[in-house]
């Protein structure tokens, strides 16, 4: 007799691109997703790397750094954003002056961590912001 | 004829000083934004768009 198999669909993995110009924080953000559900699916050094990055994966979240060479985070959040309203971007930065963050809100960015927190809160951050932006999601026309 | 005002430097000084260190505060406040404010922030405004639309 065969063996009863488990037909509960597997649980399909959040995508995520990682985005900073150090190699360090991204390795460092990939160890914090990488223990929830959700495979890297790509990472950028730069912003307008991220912006092509995101048009080809199209992935579920990407995490974005402000301060990077070629096109900073804002930039590319703001190209991102028009072309995929719904996108869910959560900038990852030093910077917590509140001019950022409102400049941030106001380009669409669905989440902000602070790079100074541990692994855990960082983690905590995410599913809190993942879960508020499936509950509010309003998608593309 | 030269119009002639007394001030009372000491005072002034003292204001000024008053106004510079309430200025140095407020920056401090807003360049240091707790995670759960900015958290706060974020989510209240997701909300807010997902109720101006629908």
């Amino acid at each position: 007799m065969p063996e009863a198999q488990d037909r509960t669909p597997p649980k399909k993995k959040i995508r995520v691109i990682v985005v900073d110009d150090e190699t360090h924080v991204r390795t460092l953000i990939k160890s914090v997703v990488s223990g929830m559900n959700c495979d890297v699916v790509g990472e950028a050094g730069n912003g307008r790397d991220a912006v092509s990055l995101f048009d080809k994966q199209k992935p579920h979240i990407m995490l974005l750094d402000i301060n990077m060479p070629l096109k900073s985070g804002k930039q590319a959040l703001a190209d991102i954003k028009q072309k995929y309203p719904s996108a869910c971007i959560i900038m990852l930065t030093s910077l917590t002056d509140r001019e950022t963050i409102e400049d941030c809100i106001e380009l669409g960015a669905s989440g902000f961590i602070r790079k100074d927190l541990s692994i855990d809160e960082m983690r905590g951050v995410i599913k809190k912001t993942w879960k508020a932006y499936r509950e509010t999601l309003i998608t593309d026309q | 004829m030269i119009a002639k005002e007394k001030y009372d430097l000491a005072k002034l000084l003292e204001e000024i000083e008053e106004d510079e260190e309430e200025q140095t505060r407020d920056l401090t406040q807003e360049k240091d934004i707790p995670q759960d404010t900015i958290t706060e922030l974020m989510l209240a405004s997701l909300w807010k768009k997902k109720n101006n639309i629908t």
